[in-house]
């Protein structure tokens, strides 16, 4: 009796501790994290048929928990490495299944971008590689809640019937051109017309979509099947492409890095730096390339890595081969 | 290998015992009771270890931690139930459960172990 009135007791008291226990453990608050991450071989996601592709470059990414608990957000705060941070707008407009969606089309975009980009710089050099592609439009990454008529993943394949051959001047039309647009809509292999009208509130985010029709030599993405998402391996892709078509071999050392390509051969910012400095300090590499809009930002932790700023991938190669090898 | 024989055959005659005492209903009731019990008392160590993912230096200690957590679950699982079954039917008490408790438990978790450790060499050999 004696026994069972102890248990009582301490029932009593710790339902309490259960409960609360229990409501920071699961309830989401509007907060989202990023961590430091592996880095990825870049010619275990991308592999060119019959060359020699080097190992030594290196993708750095992040781990990403949007809506974190009450818990996850105190535990995570502990750690200097972690970004703790309120939901982004665009974060907190989208559920998970649309945040991997789009992780996904960011990562595919950047594959064909990559590819199109070292297959041309590699042409360059050796005229027996060649890409042939055409552009079929521009794919939606992401767009405002308001115009829930596209969904995040549908390709515009043309504005107004103007019939666009190249992304920069498809993605100038729709951002100039005021009242309603008339987009003809690619959706799960189905073409559709809608018609929106833009407000100054829109926002919309588009990536080019190509058709890659040939290439020599042919290429594989084994990269496609792996649950990595995002944009921000695009310039290790592309140098990793290009140096293994140009059979450029002397490549000894780990390099890592991080930023976009874009269709012009830019750099582009990316997230979670701070975060992929640290995940390659943590593997022991000492190179770095980054986003050189980015190097205010990160040059604190120059001491842990050697940061090499870029602004296109040009400027990449060049650091690879005559700053970083010599 | 005799000793676990004899647990074994052992084990067989408690069970014999335990299907004439025990009816379907107290059976599911002490299962579903048993479930709530292990599922309340684990639950929230789950969720902190799958929420320190986020620390991947430490992903294999915390497999191998789920694991171990889940063999736990396993016998607390199996305890939870008999001692349930024990409140709808008393004469259960006077049989020997604990080593329905350890056969069972042991076999479950065994294959648990065997699926954890496939998995463990999985992990590794994608990282």
């Amino acid at each position: 009796m004696k026994m069972n009135s102890k248990f009582k007791t301490i029932f009593h008291t710790a339902i309490f501790a259960y409960v609360y226990l229990m409501i920071a453990l699961t309830i989401p608050t509007n907060f989202s994290v990023t961590a430091p991450n592996q880095s990825s071989t870049v010619n275990t996601l991308i592999h060119i048929d019959g060359k020699d592709q080097t190992s030594h470059l290196k993708s750095m990414s992040v781990l990403t928990m949007t809506r974190i608990t009450g818990f996850g957000r105190m535990l995570y705060d502990l750690s200097s490495e972690f970004d703790v941070k309120p939901l982004t707008y665009v974060e907190s407009t989208l559920s998970q299944k649309e945040m991997n969606l789009r992780g996904q089309i960011q990562k595919n975009a950047s594959f064909e971008q990559s590819l199109i980009t070292a297959y041309e710089l590699a042409h360059l050099t050796d005229l027996s590689v060649h890409i042939n592609y055409k552009l079929t439009g521009m794919i939606i990454d992401y767009r405002t809640p308001d115009y829930s008529m596209l969904k995040i993943g549908d390709i515009i394949i043309d504005i107004n019937n103007q019939n666009f051959t190249d992304y920069e001047s498809m993605g100038q039309y729709f951002i100039d051109y005021d009242g309603i647009l008339n987009l003809k809509v690619l959706r799960e292999d189905k073409t559709m017309e809608v018609s929106i009208e833009k407000n100054d509130q829109a926002i919309f985010r588009f990536y080019p979509k190509y058709e890659i029709i040939s290439a020599s030599p042919s290429y594989s993405l084994p990269g496609q099947n792996t649950s990595l998402g995002g944009p921000s391996a695009g310039m290790m892709y592309t140098l990793s492409i290009y140096f293994a078509l140009i059979d450029y071999d002397l490549i000894d050392v780990d390099i890592a890095g991080t930023g976009t390509i874009r269709y012009n051969g830019e750099i582009g910012r990316i997230g979670g730096l701070p975060q992929k400095i640290y995940g390659a300090y943590k593997e022991g590499i000492k190179h770095f390339l980054i986003p050189s809009s980015h190097y205010n930002e990160v040059k604190q932790l120059s001491h842990l890595i050697k940061l090499y700023p870029v602004d296109t991938i040009e400027d990449a190669i060049e650091v690879v081969m005559y700053e970083i090898l010599t | 290998m005799k000793y676990l024989l004899k647990l074994w055959q052992q084990s067989k005659v408690v069970r014999y015992r335990l299907e004439d005492l025990t009816t379907m209903r107290t059976t599911i009731l002490s299962v579903l009771g048993a479930i709530l019990v292990t599922s309340l008392l684990l639950l929230p160590l789950y969720l902190i270890i799958i929420q320190l993912f986020m620390f991947v230096s430490i992903h294999v200690l915390l497999i191998v931690l789920l694991l171990i957590l889940t063999i736990g679950a396993v016998f607390l699982y199996e305890y939870a139930m008999y001692e349930i079954h024990a409140l709808f039917e008393p004469k259960i008490k006077n049989l020997n459960t604990k080593l329905l408790v350890m056969i069972e438990g042991s076999i479950l978790s065994a294959i648990i172990l065997v699926i954890g450790i496939i998995f463990i060499f999985v992990y590794l050999r994608g990282v």
